[in-house]
């Protein structure tokens, strides 16, 4: 059996295919010099098709992170009262497939459990970027950073204690405003409970910390 | 030459005696030939990058330039658009390791790398680049170029041999197939210009394309010369293993063919000898075709007349170096019995009818009209 592929073109003279593909190519170095990533609307030749230059001179610019980037994960906690979303649960440090968040919860002088983490450490080395973590968190605390330069000198650094996961949810809402919106009444929501639940000032970001 | 000799004379004829400014002035423009060559291989590999990043939508090498001496050191400004990046090449190719196979024969796989730019240097002492900007104005210019420059394939053949490599030693039997079949369509188009012209010297061939302000090229002896351009420029493109007929780097089939097993300096070796024969084939096209040095403007006395003269072979020359570039971003290549059949049968009886009409004509012309 034979398939006959169309080629939408008429043969002229010999050489005629060489040439059209020399015209292709023309038009394509000479658009380079006045066009760049321009998108020209009805004239794709294929979804997100796009004229001229198709760059991004990466270290000077960079294209736009999409919101559901997964990057390595990371802590919120509240801008303004300085309160980590964070109730050590520990759904994440069992959704790890990999094992490497670490949790260990906070007590009271009595031994009593309070609802915040008094070390929270991931081993960014082993770190999948699978999200799960994120997926299974119910205060919206464990997310995923927009973080490209990820690498360490040394095995060390890649120790991520708490201090070095929390930012501020201002933070968070900046890189992806489309999934803070998602979570955001319910994390409130939880936060304002977790408050509640903890002794003043115990789960709370040192306002140094917090302020540079 | 008889010039250098003169001005050297008439500056140190009174220290010097006469032999030793011969010598002198020998050197002088051996250096200068052996140098500019590998300026033009550097500013070739150059173009070539930048401009099939072009044709791919891309930029290409833009960051080595003068960085280091820029004293803002901002990176955006110094970087000539990435016009040293060849320099970084260089430096990077010769600190490469150098790798003999333990099989190979070592003598010839050290010579064939070194043999492989001798005949592209040979031939540039005989280009004229401008008036009167040649080295040797030899009288069987052409002859001479043909020769020399076939020494090319018995080179891959060394190279292939001797790298005692399955790939190495088909890319090479194929090329020298490949450079033997097309030899002959070559040869038999650049006699269409020497017929015109009634000599084999370059200089001469550019001289009789003179008239009409220097634009009596001989592309525009239609239909002949213009086909026997065509036809040159076809052969030369497979005598140059360029595009459409680049089956030695087929990698698909056998990896890098002859140069597989040469790593460092010595490929950096073949492939000046590579770009420098792309050169060579866009500087015969201009001299035998269009013009080589003349053009409006020529005509003028005194430097302005030699500023012109290199201006418009340099100019030719690297628009057909980039129409080389273009085809090489464009066309996907031939198959090696489509490579085979094409020569034999298309371009090798085209050309011979053309030989056939140019002479006759010429003849005509030489006995009724003048």
């Amino acid at each position: 059996m034979t398939f006959t592929v169309p080629r939408h073109d008429e043969f002229r003279f010999p050489g005629w295919g060489l040439l059209k593909g020399l015209w292709v190519t023309g038009k394509h170095f000479v658009r380079s010099y006045f066009l760049r990533n321009r998108r020209i609307p009805g004239k794709e030749l294929f979804p997100g098709g796009r004229y001229g230059l198709f760059i991004v001179q990466y270290p000077e610019e960079q294209a736009p992170i999409p919101d559901r980037y997964r990057g390595l994960p990371i802590l919120l906690y509240d801008d303004a009262t300085r309160a980590e979303l964070c109730t050590a649960c520990m759904s994440c440090a069992r959704a790890c497939p990999v094992g490497i968040i670490h949790i260990e919860q906070g007590t009271d002088a009595e031994g009593k459990k309070i609802p915040y983490a008094a070390s929270f450490t991931i081993e960014y080395d082993v770190c999948l970027n699978c999200g799960l973590c994120m997926d299974a968190c119910a205060f919206g605390s464990i997310v995923l950073d927009h973080n490209l330069k990820t690498a360490r000198t040394r095995r060390e650094d890649f120790r991520m204690t708490k201090e070095k996961l929390l930012r501020p949810i201002s933070y968070y809402e900046k890189i992806a405003p489309s999934l803070w919106a998602e979570m955001r009444e319910e994390a409130l929501k939880r936060l304002a409970g977790t408050i509640n639940r903890r002794p003043p000032d115990v789960g709370r970001v040192p306002r140094k910390v917090a302020e540079g | 030459m008889e010039l250098l000799i003169q001005g050297l004379e008439s500056l140190l004829g009174a220290f010097l005696p006469y032999w030793v400014i011969v010598l002198l002035a020998f050197a002088i423009v051996i250096t200068l030939i052996l140098f500019f060559p590998t300026f033009l291989f550097m500013l070739m590999t150059w173009l070539l990058r930048r401009g099939i990043a072009r044709i791919a939508d891309r930029i290409g090498p833009n960051r080595v330039g003068l960085g280091p001496f820029n004293r803002e050191r901002t990176r955006q400004r110094w970087t000539l658009w990435g016009l040293m990046q060849p320099i970084a090449d260089g430096i990077k190719m010769f600190t490469k390791e150098d790798i003999v196979p333990e099989k190979a024969d070592r003598l010839l796989h050290r010579i064939a790398p070194i043999a492989a730019i001798v005949p592209s240097f040979l031939v540039f002492a005989v280009i004229p680049f401008g008036k009167g900007l040649v080295a040797t104005d030899l009288n069987v210019g052409i002859l001479y170029v043909v020769a020399v420059s076939s020494i090319f394939t018995l080179v891959l053949l060394v190279a292939g041999w001797s790298s005692n490599n399955k790939y190495s030693l088909l890319g090479a039997m194929r090329t020298a197939a490949q450079m033997v079949s097309y030899e002959v369509p070559m040869v038999l188009s650049l006699v269409v210009p020497v017929l015109f012209a009634g000599s084999l010297s370059l200089n001469r061939i550019v001289e009789n394309q003179g008239a009409w302000l220097g634009l009596r090229w001989h592309i525009f002896y239609f239909p002949l010369g213009t086909l026997a351009f065509i036809t040159y420029f076809t052969a030369a493109l497979a005598e140059i293993n360029h595009t459409p007929f680049d089956l030695v780097e087929a990698d698909s089939e056998i990896v890098a063919g002859y140069v597989t097993e040469y790593s460092g300096m010595k490929f950096a070796l073949f492939f000046m000898g590579e770009f420098l024969n792309a050169f060579l084939v866009c500087a015969l096209a201009t001299i035998l075709f269009l013009g080589g040095w003349q053009g409006p403007g020529v005509q003028l006395g005194g430097a302005w007349g030699y500023l012109f003269s290199v201006f418009w072979f340099f100019l030719k020359t690297f628009a057909l170096y980039f129409l080389l570039i273009w085809i090489r971003g464009t066309w996907p290549r031939l198959r090696v019995d489509q490579l085979m059949h094409f020569a034999w049968k298309r371009l090798v009886p085209v050309t011979l009818v053309n030989l056939l009409l140019s002479g006759l004509v010429v003849i005509v012309v030489r006995l009724f009209l003048s």
